[in-house]
């Protein structure tokens, strides 16, 4: 093939990656979070890795959690901390990191519309790429988002490997199936049907490559747990135990069993009129993205606790088909224009010039996939604007970046965690400061602060906290709170001068927050 | 069909023991044990005295009334004590209780976990007010329902909870339908979580 041929051949597709990837390198620079398990869960023990000190969420003493993943993250944290030890380097190029595994998606759903044609094949790539819900997740270090970076890739081999069997195929298939079942071994039922989609009728041919496959993806992700000490893998059944057979997960709430659907078309607001419609269509072009989107959502609103985060492969998947859609959907139209330009011709050489127009201008390729990914961005800023979805592009801003602020006080020697609303609340990879920490709060939290008062010299409290700290400290910052009314702004940080001594006592952070069961 | 039963119940078993390690046989008491006020005054928590060591590797182990008695030992210690976290100490003893079934933990240990009222009633704390209201602790019931007038309990949070309370013979009957009644009220704006 030439180098021109391959230029246009994979340029459109390139330029939509581009795309892809000044979003989410954009995204990486916001301290954002849509959930605390992102830190606690994911980073603290990438860093805690690399460092040694890092706050042990009770996920991790109950052993309900995987090590894979945060050995994952700990390569770049591990760069960025050889790099610039007192920065936010090693923040950085983990979700760079993130971001760039993410590109997997424009591709995937690239690939998988490809079969209906080179216009649902950019559209499809462009949803990828832009999509909010997508991009959003993109550079977050969470089990969802790692998801759909290792799940869409999977689909699109299975949709090859149905078409054209092949030993190397079924074997990556297999791969990334099992490490999307280890980062995230909710979506089985999905990967189930995905595997079935790709082994086909032909399964001979397929399955020894895809067993091999997934036995290697399995024996990297229980080597995550071996490397760090722990059992391979056992983490999974003692998950499944803890929410499941004990009903742990209930105990951070429940709803009904239809909240996740009727979550999601407020999430998608004012565009859900469009998108399921569209979705629609597109199913019936592609059953399979369907089913699988069913075998994430079905399972999950049978288990009491739920939130949004859990089906995001099954709503993104459900976001692909609309984008499939909504190129039939055009194409339909397209289709009357045609039918109708003819009859306009008829009627007067005004009305057929008209007509003609009208037909080029939808038939025009590059128009056509201008307008349905213009379309698309509209959607997409109906949903990224929502009342739902906009908080989250700020969500968790003010309260990561103080741990920062806190972190680059100089002359720190120790941080409390003042009458803080709820635990864990430090971040050691942010602070990123080997310091004593501490814990106080309930109504003798001052007492308590002013008896320790010569273990820290940096204190993170709400500002109407501040006058309850010891004396000397003085307010430095409460970060993106200027907007906030005072009683509001929670995350404050306060410093006095001078050292420290002793130790942090019966205060320590980590023991004081085992004490309160987080 | 015997075989396969017992099979399936032998593999649920299986993978919920892999939830929790075997606590150690409770080591037994005195019947008389006596905790002092005065360590924890001084900075040394009670666990790490004779006495209140061998209440605590009890309630480890799973005697609930141990951990109730750590915990109200905690509360009722006069005064302010600064040497020690005394919540967390609180909130650790009457939290193990809660989480083997003592529906008075349960209630404590929401009453000292739920402390922000303009904020919503954290998960832990509303999952234990349900169990000490079903456990009939009537405190339970009214302070749901106060809770949730305020706005500060998500709609979806009761789902189960009021499918539990259409049941009649769940709870005496007056304080049933009260507590049906005050979660059909009104309610303020919801709380931000």
């Amino acid at each position: 093939m030439s180098l021109k041929r391959l230029a246009r051949r994979i340029g459109a597709l390139a330029l939509v990656v581009g795309v892809a990837l000044v979003l989410r390198i954009i995204l990486c620079s916001r301290m954002t979070v849509l959930h605390a398990d992102e830190i606690w869960q994911y980073q603290e023990p990438a860093y805690g890795l690399v460092t040694g000190s890092w706050v042990r969420a009770w996920e991790f003493h109950a052993g309900i959690r995987g090590w894979f993943v945060p050995l994952v993250l700990s390569l770049p944290i591990a760069v960025g901390h050889a790099l610039a030890p007192q920065s936010q380097l090693h923040i950085y190029l983990m979700r760079g990191l993130l971001a760039l595994i993410s590109l997997g998606v424009p591709v995937a759903w690239y690939d998988m519309a490809r079969p209906f044609g080179r216009r649902h094949a950019l559209v499809a790539a462009w949803v990828g790429a832009t999509w909010c819900e997508v991009v959003y997740f993109a550079v977050r270090p969470s089990a969802e988002a790692l998801g759909l970076s290792l799940l869409f890739p999977a689909m699109a081999l299975a949709q090859r490997l149905r078409r054209a069997p092949g030993a190397r195929t079924a074997f990556a298939l297999g791969l990334l199936l099992a490490l999307g079942f280890v980062v995230r071994f909710h979506y089985l039922p999905a990967i189930g049907l995905i595997a079935l989609w790709g082994i086909g009728h032909r399964w001979r041919q397929v399955m020894p490559g895809l067993t091999l496959g997934i036995a290697a993806g399995l024996a990297l992700g229980g080597l995550g747990d071996v490397v760090t000490g722990h059992p391979p893998l056992l983490w999974i059944w003692r998950s499944i135990a803890f929410n499941v057979v004990e009903g742990g997960s209930a105990l951070f709430g429940t709803q009904p069993p239809w909240w996740l659907v009727t979550y999601q078309l407020q999430t998608w607001s004012w565009a859900a009129l469009a998108i399921v419609p569209l979705m629609v269509v597109g199913a019936r072009r592609q059953p399979w993205l369907l089913a699988i989107a069913l075998a994430v959502f079905i399972p999950h609103s049978l288990i009491a606790h739920k939130e949004y985060r859990f089906v995001l492969l099954g709503t993104t998947t459900l976001i692909l088909l609309a984008a499939i859609g909504s190129v039939d959907v055009y194409g339909m139209l397209e289709s009357q224009a045609r039918k109708w330009a003819p009859v306009a011709g008829k009627t007067s050489p005004d009305s057929e010039k008209t007509g003609s127009r009208l037909r080029r201008l939808v038939s025009g390729g590059w128009v056509a996939i201008t307008a349905l990914c213009l379309g698309w961005l509209g959607l997409d800023a109906i949903v990224a604007m929502s009342d739902i979805f906009y908080p989250y592009w700020i969500q968790g801003d003010d309260f990561f970046t103080t741990q920062v602020i806190a972190g680059e006080q100089p002359g720190i020697c120790g941080l409390a965690e003042f009458a803080q609303v709820a635990h864990p609340a430090l971040a050691m990879s942010l602070l990123n400061r080997n310091v004593p920490a501490l814990l106080f709060d309930g109504p003798e939290a001052p007492a308590e602060a002013r008896a320790m008062a010569d273990r820290f010299n940096v204190a993170i409290a709400s500002q109407l906290s501040g006058p309850r700290l010891p004396p000397g400290y003085h307010l430095v910052a409460c970060w993106a709170q200027d907007d906030y009314a005072i009683e509001d702004r929670d995350e404050c940080v306060f410093v006095r001068a001078g050292g420290c001594r002793g130790t942090a006592g019966d205060f320590a952070y980590q023991p004081a927050m085992e004490r309160r069961g987080k | 069909m015997i075989v396969r039963t017992l099979i399936a119940l032998g593999a649920l078993a299986a993978l919920a023991s892999c939830a929790r390690e075997r606590p150690p046989a409770p080591p037994a008491c005195p019947a008389n044990l006596v905790l002092s006020a005065a360590d924890p005054a001084r900075g040394v928590p009670v666990e790490d005295t004779p006495a209140g060591h061998c209440l605590a590797a009890r309630a480890a182990a799973g005697d609930i009334t141990a951990a109730l008695r750590l915990g109200d030992f905690y509360s009722a210690l006069p005064g302010t004590v600064p040497l020690i976290d005394r919540r967390g100490r609180q909130v650790h003893w009457y939290r193990l209780a809660a989480d083997r079934g003592s529906p008075l933990a349960a209630w404590r240990a929401a009453r000292l976990i739920d402390t922000d009222p303009d904020r919503q009633v954290p998960n832990d704390a509303l999952s234990y007010v349900f169990v000490a209201l079903k456990g009939d602790i009537p405190e339970a019931g009214d302070y749901l329902v106060d809770q949730w007038q305020a706005g500060r309990v998500d709609p979806g949070k009761l789902w189960a909870l009021r499918r539990w309370l259409d049941h009649p013979g769940t709870l005496p009957e007056d304080q049933r339908k009260d507590i049906i009644a005050g979660l059909n009220a009104s309610t303020d704006e919801l709380e931000p979580e």
